[in-house]
């Protein structure tokens, strides 16, 4: 039992981390918490059914498709919801990303309509791992994951474009007296949050079932495992899905599986308590 | 100056609401006062929106009569509203061309109840404060029910409830004589399914897997009472949340019990995601689940994994019921998907009210009420109703087993109604 | 006690006569709408103590709290154990149901208030999640996914306000008494702490104000007028269940203060009106309601950043003021 729930503890927080990473580049790019995150999520995979069941093409195909499709939305996002409002109180941004969020969820119902569906996976079947059993898909999302983060780290650390958005991250006010296209260079923080996202959306639909209120409840798992991890760390994020995941699993066995979600915020607070900034991340600087 | 400016913008505030709870008045008076010629055409628009082609209808004619309905349309739940819209199509469509009701056309109102409390009572009252609806259809869940109750009591109209929860039943019985619940009581059906289990299947152990929300707490709540009556006890219970994707933590607790079977109780989509789950870790055991669990949508999510999935339900597309079969075909036929059980429910419960204004000979409220406790025998879409007491009219359901990604129909379910 | 009294100083004529112009206006809308208008203006009353309470801890205290709607849920659970289970009146229930969630939020306080900002946000979101887990599985006490029913209506001195009129007097009642303690507190001392730790946190502590202790008392407050909010809506529904003290209703709460503005309470009446007069207009566009409302918001937003109020004072600030002082010189 005990291998069973490592197994599935980790391929779960895998799911939350890959979500939690696309929150963290927009968080490091604009200080913003972007509470429209599980929306994307949603999103990529409508998409991605579109392009898989509807239009009958390979999902590995659909699913680079739904990505692309997924950028423009990101950058419509941005553009609609932050952008106006750069340079007002957070607290302005929050409330249109949530007006977003709202907008996004029954804009799918009206597309695609309320019956949740399913579509391919990319590897069907299960495989044993001595006494437990992991879903291959699991396994193509584990992969799927690590390629994302290892290209992120070497698109943030290695390249130019890379340097552009990390400068404009940090002041942008500076990054546009140096000749950065400050809209240029978020608006690509956005559409890649959005295109990771989206590909885990399509990644999850097969396991998950696609509805509406998809996005709901692995956003606030990703929201924990971001407040566990610390902020704005790319690392942080995955960490802290790992532990959300292995809290819920080892939880819902051993202690309530009742209270699973209940947990997880327990473990968030707890974590808050003893080390405010999560395990990663650096304490965000007051000012004076 | 700031506080003047204040002060006017409070008053302006408090007139413009005045303004529109007039508005809200003059509608409500409908016969009595001559309508707006502003509230006119939004009845006429209401009308044209929801059935369609009104002028069609040829034998009905004269002012419709009009049902409200209170169902989800947006937001968590919206599922049952999908169905609910399209079944209210159909059925306007099949009694407005058969001549209406009392000669005249029958008009379904739609009211989003927006899946919370405040927003089914806020969608029920809108509709009671209307004269001219004669009956309430409630949304398809026993907390809304539950919420709508006192407005029942307050506005004295027809209120009919599509929860199965015991506790609804006895509210229905003894405390609102105007609400009604038109659905066989979740009791009935999960006593049949472990009575099917336990005598004809030779199961003795058995694992409970539900959700925490109303509906399914409840049902695992009956599952083990029916349990009881054969001196078995569930190896274990174990509950989980709504929204839950992974299940390993709860699955590996029932393979650990060594459980011969599973009794499941939850929506679709959970139980779609329990089933596939339970399948991939390797289990093999026969699963008995609540209504959801051979719901034409749990089938297609869910694929090959319903196999030996037994499941007492209120509603299959492929019902042996003549009238229900009849729907599900046109249904399928019109909308190009398969009839679910919401959208079955809604037909059952607007022909019943019919049948009460039939009866009633009148739109009165009060006697469209009264009316209602005079049907005995009513043959729906569903099952037999019988509403000579409020709770439980419906009278039985179908044990079937999904094979083949079909569900196979193994027996008619049929109790008989306790009067005290 | 001085402090009182300094605080109670500031009503003056003009609040005096605005409050009883609201009186008079407000007694006599139950006679000119409809039921179900009353019934939506009665929920938008009780939501209008939430989103004060808000205002208290953001536009006051500058702090952002999620736990809005679990308090006001522990404020309407109180209630209905203390009237059902206990036996108690409506009014010493009330006064459970506030004490109790005043408490209740104090005592979280201490503990969430050493975290600063974003991470009482964060925490504050838990404790939402915490609470609904709460109110929907612990049977014992809040009657699990079923809920509650048959909660008695509120009575005083043999007087039953079971019709809608009367509870939506009570209603209004208690409202008008919150908006006068809330306008104490405006100008009290302790208000006053409270907005220097919203301006500038450090050097509030600097000048010797005991932020912890401020920030614990703000949220004591806030619990408390959600703990009232939460008996009136027992009082008015009769049933409660876990559907409706959601972190979704927390966000609502959020969206109104920032709606209407968070510079002064009259904000939280503008954003409470709006939102909840908005989601009925809606209900004739049915299946497209959410979605245009949804819509509605970000468009809102993305125009007055400031709130309806802050946008209201930046455009009078800019045309009408200046006209003033120019006239006024001339």
């Amino acid at each position: 039992m005990n291998l069973q729930l490592l197994i599935s503890g980790v391929s779960m927080g895998i799911v939350y981390g890959l979500i939690a990473m696309g929150m963290v580049l927009i968080f490091r790019s604009v200080g913003i918490m972007n509470f429209a995150q599980g929306e994307f999520l949603m999103f990529g995979g409508y998409f991605c059914y579109t392009y898989n069941q509807i239009f009958g093409l390979p999902i590995v195909v659909s699913l680079i498709l739904a990505s692309l499709s997924m950028g423009v939305v990101g950058v419509l996002f941005m553009r609609s919801s932050y952008w106006p409002l750069r340079k007002a109180q957070a607290k302005a941004i929050i409330v249109s990303a949530m007006g977003a969020s709202i907008a996004f969820k029954e804009g799918a119902r009206l597309i695609w309509g309320s019956i949740p569906v399913s579509m391919d996976r990319v590897v069907e079947g299960t495989v044993k791992v001595g006494t437990a059993s992991v879903q291959w898909q699991h396994i193509a999302i584990i992969a799927t994951s690590a390629v994302i983060m290892v290209a992120v780290y070497l698109l943030l650390e290695k390249t130019f474009i890379g340097n552009i958005m990390q400068a404009t991250a940090q002041d942008q006010y500076m990054a546009s007296l140096t000749g950065i296209p400050v809209v240029f260079s978020i608006g690509l923080t956005f559409a890649l949050s959005a295109m990771i996202t989206g590909v885990g959306g399509g990644l999850l639909a097969p396991i998950f079932f696609l509805n509406n209120v998809m996005g709901a409840t692995a956003g606030s798992k990703a929201f924990a495992a971001i407040v566990i991890g610390g902020f704005g760390s790319v690392q942080g994020a995955i960490i802290g899905g790992l532990i959300v995941g292995l809290v819920e699993s080892f939880g819902g066995a051993y202690i309530s599986s009742t209270y699973q979600l209940v947990l997880i915020y327990v473990v968030l607070i707890a974590i808050l308590m003893i080390r405010p900034q999560g395990i990663f991340g650096e304490k965000i600087q007051e000012k004076a | 100056m700031k506080k003047v400016t204040a002060l006017l913008m409070a008053a302006l505030l408090v007139f413009s609401l005045a303004g529109c709870g007039q508005k809200e008045e003059a509608e409500s008076k409908g016969e009595e006062k001559k309508t707006t010629e502003a509230a006119k055409a939004e009845t006429e628009a209401a009308r044209e929106e929801t059935s369609g082609s009104p002028g069609e209808s040829g034998e009905a004619s004269g002012d419709p009569i009009k049902i409200g309905l209170t169902t989800v349309l947006t937001g968590d739940r919206s599922l049952e509203g999908q169905y609910a819209s399209n079944a209210v199509e159909l059925i306007e469509e099949e009694i407005n061309g058969a001549g209406g009701v009392l000669g005249r056309p029958v008009e379904v109102v739609i009211e989003d109840a927006l899946g919370t409390d405040v927003g089914a009572v806020n969608a029920y009252r809108k509709l009671a404060a209307d004269e001219d609806i004669v009956a309430i259809i409630g949304p398809d869940s026993s907390n809304d029910g539950m919420a709508q109750s006192p407005s029942a009591l307050e506005f004295e109209i027809l209120t009919t409830a599509q929860g199965s929860s015991p506790t609804l039943r006895d509210m229905c019985n003894n405390d609102n004589e105007w609400l009604f619940q038109l659905r066989a009581c979740d009791e009935t059906l999960c006593a049949a399914l472990i009575k099917y289990a336990v005598e004809d299947m030779g199961l003795e152990s058995f694992a409970i897997l539900h959700d925490t929300e109303t509906s399914s707490a409840d049902q695992a709540r009956l599952f083990t009472e029916a349990l009881a009556a054969y001196d078995i006890e569930p190896e274990v219970v174990v509950p989980f949340t709504t929204g839950t994707k992974d299940f390993s933590s709860q699955i590996a607790q029932v393979q650990n019990s060594g459980a011969e079977a599973i009794i499941g109780a939850a929506f679709q989509t959970e139980a779609a995601i329990l089933v596939t789950q339970i399948r991939s870790m390797g289990m093999d055991v026969p699963i008995l689940g609540s209504n959801a669990f051979a719901d034409p949508v749990t089938i297609q999510l869910a694929g090959d994994a319903t196999d030996d999935v037994y499941c007492a339900s209120a509603w299959v597309p492929n019902t042996p019921n003549p009238k229900g079969n009849a729907f599900a075909a046109k249904y399928q036929e019109t909308y190009g998907e398969e009839c679910g059980k919401a959208a079955a429910q809604i037909y059952d419960h607007v022909s019943i009210i019919c049948e009460a204004i039939e009866r009633a000979g009148s739109t009165d409220r009060a006697a469209v009420r009264d009316a209602m406790n005079t049907i005995d025998s009513y043959e729906g879409a569903i099952t037999t109703y019988d509403c000579r007491t409020n709770g439980d009219c419906g009278r039985g359901g179908l044990l079937v087993r999904v094979q083949d990604q079909k569900a196979e129909i193994i027996a008619q379910i049929t109790s008989e109604k306790v009067i005290d | 006690m001085t402090a009182m009294i300094e605080g109670f100083r500031s009503i003056k004529k003009p609040f005096i006569i605005m409050m009883l112009a609201v009186l008079v206006l407000g007694s006599g809308l139950p006679f000119v709408t409809s039921s179900y208008m009353l019934r939506v203006l009665n929920i938008a009353m009780i939501t209008y103590l939430c989103v004060l309470s808000v205002y208290v801890l953001l536009g006051m205290c500058g702090q952002n709290s999620f736990a809005q709607a679990g308090l006001w849920g522990v404020g309407a659970y109180i209630t209905a154990n203390a009237t059902l289970r206990l036996g108690f009146g409506s009014i010493p229930a009330m006064l459970a149901a506030i004490a109790g969630t005043a408490l209740f939020a104090f005592v979280l306080g201490f503990a969430f208030f050493r975290l600063r900002q974003y991470y009482f946000t964060f925490a504050s979101i838990g404790l939402m999640t915490i609470l609904n887990g709460l109110f929907m599985n612990w049977t014992p006490v809040t009657g699990g996914a079923l809920g509650i029913s048959d909660i008695p209506p509120f009575r005083i001195f043999g007087f039953t306000a079971d019709g809608e009129i009367a509870k939506f007097f009570v209603i209004f009642i208690v409202c008008l008494l919150v908006n006068v303690v809330i306008r104490v507190l405006f100008h009290s001392p302790l208000g006053r702490s409270f907005m220097a730790i919203r301006d500038n946190e450090l050097a509030a502590d600097c000048l010797g104000v005991n932020s912890l202790l401020a920030k614990s008392t703000a949220f004591a407050i806030s619990g408390a007028l959600c703990g009232a909010a939460g008996a009136l809506y027992a009082f008015l529904s009769g049933y409660l269940s876990y559907q409706t003290f959601t972190y979704q209703q927390s966000t609502m709460y959020l969206i109104m203060i920032m709606l209407g503005g968070t510079i002064s309470p009259v904000g939280a009446i503008i954003g409470t009106l709006c939102i909840s007069l908005l989601q009925e207009w809606v209900r004739p566009l049915q299946n497209y309601m959410q979605f245009i409302y949804g819509i509605g918001i970000m468009i809102l937003m993305v125009v007055q950043p400031e709130g309806i109020l802050g946008g209201g004072k930046t455009l009078y600030e800019k045309y009408i003021k200046p006209k003033k002082r120019s006239s006024e010189a001339g």
